[in-house]
C-alpha cells in the first residue's frame, strides 16, 4: 500500500526506524448480526530529513523515547535510540485505534503523521437541508477549532514557529444529507462517515451524516485524530483515514443533580462539553428536589424564590439558554426534570399566602424518616388543581426554553404513603399518586400545544410495579429503572415491555461509596462503582430474554449514569464524573463485547488527557507511571 | 463644565444603583433555639433583630463556628459588634528573628478576614476599629522541635471604646500568635442582612494541642502535584491549624525531587522535565509553610519502594521484575542493593540535597514494605548474607536489612549535622517482639499504617515507642476507589467518612500509653490521585483529623457536625475545592440531617 508523509525520526536507516511506522489500522465491521475484523497494512515510507529537535521543555532534552514493538508502546531512554518520539505520537501511531468511544463501523487508519496547525483548519458545507444547519455546522466546526487551539496554547506553542515544516492545511467537506432540524430528536440518525486523505499538500476530510448531530460527532472523531507532539512541539495528525460509525443505544445520558448542592453554570457547560467529547447525547438535568430549587422560572418565579438556597445559587432563563445552547452544538439535549409529587420543598409553601391552597404536603415534617427517604421531607397536594396549574405552566417553559418537546421526564421518585394517608385518609395514596400522574400528564399534554411527547418518563417506583404498571400507557410512558439490575421489579418492568432507560444503582450511580452523609455507617448503596463496572454492565446481555420464549424483546432506549449531590459540591464535580462517564459512553455508543480489556485502559487513559486538555479535571486512572510504560500495569 | 456634570450624574446614578441593590434583603434569617439555628422568611418591616446565619451560628453553641474547638476555657461571650474593615490594626508587641513570620501571619489573618465577605459585596465602611495586639515571649524561636513546641496561646477580645475593640493574642512563641490569629479570624463573621462585618465582642480563650504532631502525608511520585497545589493544601492545612506536611517525595515510579549531587536520578526519574520539584521550588514551600506554622517533613523511602532513577546506577534489585505480584505489592517493583557500598554514598548525597533544602527537625526514612523475595533475586545478595552466615529465611533477612538501615542512619545524621529523630513505617523490622534488637526506641518513632486495632499498637508501646497513627482504617484517604490494577475496587476500600476520621481516637487507641502518642497522620497515596483531584480527596476529611488531633474532644462526630460543615465552608471561600459531605440544606438547617 501507498503511504504518505514524513516521520519525525532522527536517522532513516536506524534500527527502530520502522518499527513504530509498520502499523496495524483496525478494520471493525460491527453490525447488529455480525462482526468482522480485518487488518490493513499501511507501510510507511521512510524520511531521510534530519529533523531538528524543538522540544516544549526549553534547555532541557527530553530523556525518553516510546517505540512501538509488538503492537506496544515501549519505553527507551532516549540516548538508546536513534529515533526520538514521545508517548502520544507513539500511542497514535502505535497498535490501537485511540478513538473513544469505540467506532462501531469499519475503520483504517494511517500509520503516518502530519504537522497542522489550528489555524489551518477550514469548513466548507458541501450540502445542508437549511440555513439553520449550516450555521449549527459553522458554530460547532469553531468550537473544535477552539479546542485545537486551546491544546496548542496550553503547551505554549502560541505564536512560535514549530521547527518541524510547514504545518498542512486541513480542509473539512461536510455534507448533510438527511433533517433540517438541528436538535437531538428522539428520530435522530446519528451516524456519519469521515475520509480524510492528503490531496497535494492539504489535507482533506469528507464528513457525511444524515443530521447535525451525525456531523458534529464526525468532527469530535477528526479531533481525536489530532493530537499535540511535545517533542516536535507542534500539533499532529493522522494522514488517512476512514470511520464509518454510529450509536448502538440512542440515549446516552448524564444526570447531574443541582438541587441537593448547587453548581455553577460554568460546572455546568464544562460538563457538557466532557460529553460531547465522549458522545454523550442527553444531559439530564434533575434541577430541583426537596432541599433546593434553583430555577427561577418567569411563569413561577416564586418557586425559586422561596426554594433557593440563596441569591448566589440560582439559574436564571439566560442560563438556561446558554447550557441549551452549547448543548445543542456539543449534539446534546437538555432534558430538564421537577420533580414531583414527592421531592418538593420549600418552594412550594407560598401558596396559602397567594390565596392558592396549600399547594404541598408534609414539607419539613419531622421526624422526616417516617416520611420519607432522607431530609426534608415535601410532597405535592394532589387534590389542589393550583398545582397543575403550575406544573403547566412550569412544564410550558421548560419546552420552550430547551426545544425538547419529543421526550419529558415527570420524576415520579420515591412518593411516601404515609405523608399523604395522613392528609387523606378516605383515599388509597396509590390512586392519588396515580391519579396525580394522569393529571401531571393532561398538563404537560397542554403545555405541549395539545400533544403528548413520544416518551415521557417516570423513575421506576412502586406505580411502575404490577398492579399499576399495567395502567400505564405504553404508548406515552417509559421507566428509567434506578433499582438493581438484580431486583425482580427492575426486570419486572422491561419484561412488559416499556420502553425504559438504565440508571441501574449497582452499576451505574457515581454517588456510592461515600459513607453515609448522616451517620458514620456506609450509607446506602457503596461501595464505588469501578469505571470498569461500569464499563462492564452490560444487563441486556446477560438477562435477556430469548428470542424463542414468547415474550416481548426488552425496549432499552439507552441509559444514563446518574450524579445525585448530597455528598458532592462544585469543587468535586469533574473528578467524580470523570473519566468514569467517558466508560458508559463507550459502553452506550459502542457496547464492545469485551469488557475492560488492556486495549481499553489504553484508549481511555488517552481519553482522560483528552479532557484534561478541554479543562475538565479528571481523576486519573492509576500512577502516570503505567501511562510511561503502557500495559505494565496490566 | 458640562463635562463634569455628565460625570457627577453617572457617578451619582452608579451610587443609586447600588443603593438599591444593597436594599434588597435577603428571603431568610436565623434565631437559635434549643441548640440549633432555624430558619425563617425574613420579614424587612419587623422590628425584631435579624441574625443572619453565619451571626447565628456564632452563639449557637458552645464552640461558636471555631475549628478545631480551643481545649481551654473557652467563653465566646453574648454579643456581635459591627467593625470597619478597613480599620484593622496589627501590632507587634515583642520584636525578634521572628518578625518576619509574625507579619506574614497578620498578612494572611487580614486576608482571612476578607474572605468572611461573599464575593461582589461590600460591606458598610462604618463600626469599630480592631486593634489586634501580638504579645510574643519568645519573639526569637522560629523553628520547631518535636515534643518540644508550644503551640499554646491566650485570646482575649473586649471593647476598648465606642470606636475601638481590642484582641490581645499571647503566646510563647510564633507558632503559638499563629494558631491565635487563626482562632480570632473565625470570630469574624459577614451579616449579609445589615451587610456589615461583625466580631465576637467578649472573648477568653485559652487554648493548646492536645498532641505536638498532627500532618498530612502526600505521596507526589505516584502521580505528580502542581506546586501551586501543594500551597493550596499547606494553606488549608494552617486553617484547621495542622503542623506537618509529610512530603513522600520518591517511590519506584518516579523521583521528582531534584538531586544536585546525583542530576541522573532526576533525568531519569522524574516523569518529565516540567515535572520536577527544583531546590528552589522547595525552598518555596517550606517557607510558605512556616509562616503558616507547618514543618515540611521529607521522607528518602528506602531501601524498597525505590526504582526509577535509579537505572543507569547499578544499585537496585528486580527493577520492573515481571510478574511483579511475585517482587512487591505494586508495579513496578524495585528495591536497593544493600551490599554495594556505594549505594551509601548516594544515599549520603540524597540525604545532603535534602537537608540542603529541608530544614527539619525530624526525617522520615520510610522502611515501607521490604520483600524478601526481591532481594533474594541477587545471587550477589545472597553471597553476602553466606559470608556474613545469615540464613536466607526471615531472620537472615530482617539482618541485612538492619545491616542496611544501621549505615542508612548514620549518613542521615552525617547529612544534617544532628543526631535528629527519625521515623519508620511498621513493617517486619519494626515487629515489637523483635523491633528492639534493631531500632532503638530513643532515635525511632514508628508510624503505624496498619489498623488501630492491631496488637502492634499495643505491643510497640509497651516497648516504650513513640507513635504517629495513620491507621488505614481510618486515615487512608486513597481507599474507597475502583482498583487500578486488577478488578473491583481498591485494596482498602469502602470510602472513608469524615464521621470515622473524626472517631479515630488515638488516646483510645492507645489507653494508658497516652503520652507516647505524637499525633495522627491522614495519607493520601496517590496512585488515583493528582492536582485535579487533590482537594476534594483531603478536605474537608482532614479537618476532621485536624480536630481530633488538637482537641481530643470525649464527644463524637454528632456534636461536632455543626461546625464542621461550616469548617468546610471556610475551606471552599479559601479556594480548597473540599467535598461537599451533606447537602447544603443541611448548613442551613441546623441539626435536621440527623439519622
Amino acid at each position: 500500500m501507498k503511504s504518505w508523509g514524513e516521520a519525525l525520526g532522527r536517522s532513516a536507516g536506524a534500527q527502530f526506524s520502522r518499527v513504530g511506522r509498520l502499523r496495524r489500522a483496525l478494520l471493525l465491521l460491527a453490525a447488529a448480526a455480525c462482526t468482522a475484523a480485518a487488518l490493513l497494512y499501511w507501510r510507511q515510507q521512510a524520511d531521510s530529513a534530519h529533523r531538528p529537535l524543538h522540544s516544549l521543555y526549553a534547555n532541557v532534552a527530553p530523556q525518553w523515547s516510546w517505540i512501538c514493538r509488538n503492537d506496544r508502546c515501549e519505553r527507551f531512554l532516549a540516548t538508546e535510540t536513534p529515533v526520538l518520539q514521545s508517548l502520544p505520537t507513539c500511542n497514535m501511531l502505535c497498535a490501537s485505534t485511540q478513538l473513544w468511544p469505540q467506532p462501531t463501523g469499519p475503520v483504517s487508519l494511517a500509520t503516518a503523521a502530519a504537522h497542522v496547525s489550528a489555524h489551518g483548519f477550514s469548513l466548507q458545507v458541501v450540502a445542508s437541508p437549511s440555513r439553520e444547519i449550516k450555521d449549527h455546522l459553522a458554530d460547532a466546526f469553531n468550537l473544535m477549532v477552539e479546542d485545537l487551539k486551546a491544546l496548542e496554547r496550553n503547551a505554549g506553542l502560541d505564536g512560535r514557529r514549530s521547527s518541524s515544516g510547514t504545518p498542512r492545511d486541513v480542509v473539512v467537506r461536510v455534507n448533510v444529507n438527511g433533517t433540517a432540524d438541528p436538535r437531538m430528536r428522539q428520530d435522530t440518525d446519528e451516524t456519519y462517515k469521515l475520509t480524510l486523505r492528503p490531496v497535494a499538500h492539504t489535507l482533506v476530510v469528507d464528513l457525511a451524516a444524515r443530521s447535525f448531530v451525525g456531523a458534529r460527532h464526525g468532527f469530535e472523531t477528526l479531533s481525536q485524530l489530532v493530537w499535540l507532539d511535545p517533542y516536535a512541539a507542534s500539533l499532529l495528525i493522522l494522514e488517512a483515514a476512514t470511520v464509518e460509525d454510529g450509536p448502538r443505544f440512542r440515549y446516552r445520558g448524564l444526570l447531574l443533580d443541582t438541587a441537593r448542592n448547587f453548581f455553577p453554570v460554568s460546572d455546568i457547560l464544562r460538563t457538557i462539553d466532557a460529553m460531547g467529547a465522549c458522545k454523550l447525547n442527553t444531559f439530564h438535568w434533575h434541577v430541583s428536589d426537596s432541599q433546593s430549587f434553583p430555577l427561577r422560572l418567569n411563569s413561577a418565579p416564586q418557586l425559586a424564590q422561596h426554594g433557593a438556597y440563596g441569591p448566589g445559587a440560582v439559574y436564571t432563563t439566560d442560563d438556561v439558554r446558554t447550557v441549551v445552547r452549547r448543548a445543542r452544538l456539543r449534539g446534546i439535549r437538555v432534558l430538564i426534570e421537577v420533580d414531583a409529587p414527592a421531592h418538593v420543598g420549600r418552594a412550594w409553601t407560598w401558596g396559602p399566602v397567594a390565596g392558592l391552597g396549600h399547594l404541598a404536603h408534609c414539607v419539613e415534617v419531622e421526624p422526616w424518616s417516617t416520611y420519607c427517604g432522607e431530609p426534608p421531607c415535601g410532597q405535592l397536594n394532589p387534590r389542589n388543581p393550583n398545582v397543575y396549574a403550575i406544573l403547566e405552566r412550569v412544564y410550558a417553559e421548560i419546552i420552550q426554553l430547551t426545544g425538547v418537546d419529543d421526550i419529558f421526564h415527570l420524576g415520579g421518585d420515591e412518593v411516601s404513603e404515609r405523608c399523604w394517608a395522613q392528609h387523606f385518609n378516605d383515599t388509597d395514596p396509590m390512586e392519588l399518586w396515580f391519579d396525580f400522574t394522569k393529571r401531571a400528564m393532561r398538563a404537560l399534554e397542554r403545555a405541549n400545544g395539545g400533544k403528548l411527547p413520544e416518551l415521557t418518563l417516570l423513575w421506576s417506583s412502586r406505580l411502575t410495579h404490577t398492579p399499576y404498571l399495567e395502567r400505564l400507557d405504553k404508548k406515552h410512558f417509559g421507566v428509567q429503572i434506578w433499582g438493581s439490575s438484580r431486583w425482580p421489579e427492575s426486570r419486572a418492568v422491561l419484561d412488559a415491555g416499556y420502553r425504559s432507560i438504565l440508571s441501574h444503582v449497582d452499576a451505574w450511580y457515581l454517588d456510592c461509596g461515600f459513607g453515609s452523609w448522616r451517620d458514620s455507617s456506609d450509607g446506602h448503596c457503596g461501595p464505588y462503582r469501578s469505571w470498569q463496572q461500569i464499563y462492564e454492565h452490560r444487563p441486556w446481555i446477560e438477562e435477556m430474554p430469548g428470542l424463542t420464549a414468547g415474550v416481548e424483546p426488552w425496549r432499552i432506549d439507552g441509559g444514563a449514569a446518574c450524579q445525585w449531590t448530597e455528598q458532592l459540591g462544585s469543587g468535586g464535580l469533574d473528578a467524580r464524573v470523570w473519566p468514569r462517564t467517558a466508560a458508559l459512553a463507550e459502553r452506550l455508543w459502542s457496547d464492545r463485547s469485551e469488557g475492560a480489556t488492556a486495549d481499553v485502559y489504553l484508549r481511555l487513559d488517552t481519553q482522560r488527557t483528552r479532557l484534561l486538555a478541554k479543562g475538565i479535571h479528571a481523576a486519573p486512572l492509576w500512577p502516570r507511571w503505567c501511562s510511561h510504560n503502557p500495559h505494565a500495569c496490566l | 463644565m458640562w463635562r463634569h456634570s455628565i460625570v457627577f450624574c453617572v457617578v451619582n446614578l452608579l451610587f443609586v444603583l447600588q443603593c438599591v441593590s444593597t436594599e434588597e434583603q435577603p428571603a431568610w434569617h436565623w434565631s437559635c433555639g434549643d441548640g440549633k439555628c432555624v430558619k425563617s422568611k425574613h420579614d424587612p418591616k419587623s422590628s425584631e433583630p435579624a441574625l443572619s446565619l453565619e451571626a447565628c451560628k456564632m452563639f449557637c453553641n458552645e464552640y461558636g463556628m471555631l475549628w478545631p474547638a480551643p481545649t481551654g476555657e473557652t467563653d465566646l461571650g453574648r454579643f456581635l459588634s459591627k467593625i470597619n474593615i478597613n480599620n484593622i490594626e496589627i501590632q507587634i508587641l515583642k520584636r525578634g528573628k521572628s518578625d518576619d513570620l509574625m507579619q506574614a501571619a497578620g498578612r494572611r489573618f487580614k486576608g482571612l478576614v476578607g474572605l468572611a465577605v461573599p464575593l461582589g459585596l461590600t460591606p458598610k465602611q462604618t463600626g469599630k476599629a480592631v486593634y489586634v495586639y501580638l504579645v510574643n515571649e519568645n519573639p526569637d524561636v522560629k523553628e520547631f522541635t518535636l515534643s518540644d513546641t508550644d503551640e499554646s496561646y491566650s485570646l482575649r477580645v473586649s471593647p476598648e471604646s465606642n470606636e475601638r475593640i481590642n484582641a490581645t493574642i499571647f503566646a510563647n512563641n510564633f507558632f503559638g500568635i499563629r494558631h491565635g490569629l487563626e482562632t480570632l479570624s473565625q470570630l469574624i463573621v459577614f451579616d449579609d442582612i445589615k451587610n456589615h462585618l461583625l466580631i465576637a465582642r467578649d472573648v477568653t480563650i485559652d487554648d493548646k494541642p492536645a498532641y505536638p504532631y498532627r500532618g498530612i502525608l502526600l505521596d507526589t511520585a505516584r502521580n505528580y502535584y502542581s506546586l501551586e497545589s501543594i500551597m493550596a493544601t499547606i494553606d488549608a492545612m494552617a486553617a484547621v491549624k495542622l503542623n506537618t506536611f509529610h512530603w513522600h517525595i520518591t517511590d519506584s515510579q518516579s523521583f521528582p525531587f531534584q538531586s544536585t549531587k546525583r542530576p541522573d536520578l532526576t533525568k531519569y526519574g522524574a516523569y518529565s522535565p516540567a515535572k520536577i520539584y527544583t531546590k528552589d521550588n522547595i525552598r518555596a514551600v517550606v517557607d510558605y509553610a512556616l509562616e503558616r506554622g507547618i514543618r515540611v517533613l521529607p521522607e528518602f523511602d528506602a531501601p524498597a519502594h525505590v526504582g526509577e532513577g535509579w537505572q543507569d546506577t547499578n544499585l537496585t534489585v528486580c527493577f520492573n521484575a515481571q510478574p511483579w505480584q511475585s517482587f512487591c505489592v505494586e508495579p513496578p517493583c524495585g528495591q536497593l542493593n544493600p551490599v554495594r557500598d556505594e549505594l551509601y554514598e548516594y544515599l549520603e548525597d540524597i540525604y545532603s540535597d535534602m537537608a540542603e533544602v529541608f530544614p527539619t527537625d525530624i526525617f522520615h526514612m520510610g522502611g515501607d514494605e521490604v520483600s524478601e523475595k526481591c532481594w533474594n533475586t541477587s545471587v550477589e545478595i545472597q553471597q553476602f548474607m553466606q559470608q556474613n552466615r545469615w540464613q536466607l529465611d526471615n531472620e537472615g533477612f530482617l539482618n541485612l536489612w538492619n545491616y542496611f538501615q544501621t549505615k542508612a542512619q548514620d549518613k542521615v545524621y552525617k547529612a544534617f549535622g544532628k543526631r535528629l529523630p527519625l521515623i519508620m513505617w511498621t513493617s517486619t523490622l519494626t515487629n515489637y517482639v523483635h523491633a528492639d534488637r534493631y531500632l532503638n526506641k530513643d532515635d525511632y518513632v514508628i508510624q503505624v499504617w496498619t489498623t488501630g486495632a492491631d496488637p502492634q499498637v499495643q505491643g510497640l508501646l509497651k516497648k516504650g515507642y513513640r507513635l504517629i497513627l495513620s491507621n488505614y482504617d481510618a486515615l487512608y484517604f486513597d481507599c474507597g476507589f475502583g482498583a487500578w490494577v486488577g478488578s473491583g475496587n481498591n485494596w482498602c476500600s469502602p470510602y472513608i467518612g469524615w464521621q470515622k476520621v473524626y472517631e479515630n481516637s488515638p488516646k483510645v487507641i492507645a489507653q494508658e500509653y497516652y503520652d507516647q502518642i505524637l499525633g495522627g497522620e491522614a495519607a493520601l497515596w496517590s496512585e488515583q490521585s493528582d492536582s485535579a483531584t487533590l482537594d476534594g480527596r483531603l478536605w474537608p476529611r482532614a479537618a476532621a483529623l485536624a480536630e481530633r488531633l488538637w482537641a481530643e474532644l470525649p464527644t463524637g462526630w454528632q456534636d461536632a457536625e455543626k461546625r464542621m460543615l461550616h469548617a468546610r465552608e471556610r475551606l471552599v471561600r479559601m479556594g480548597i475545592k473540599a467535598e461537599s459531605i451533606e447537602p447544603e440544606w443541611c448548613y442551613q438547617n441546623d441539626g435536621n440531617c440527623y439519622a
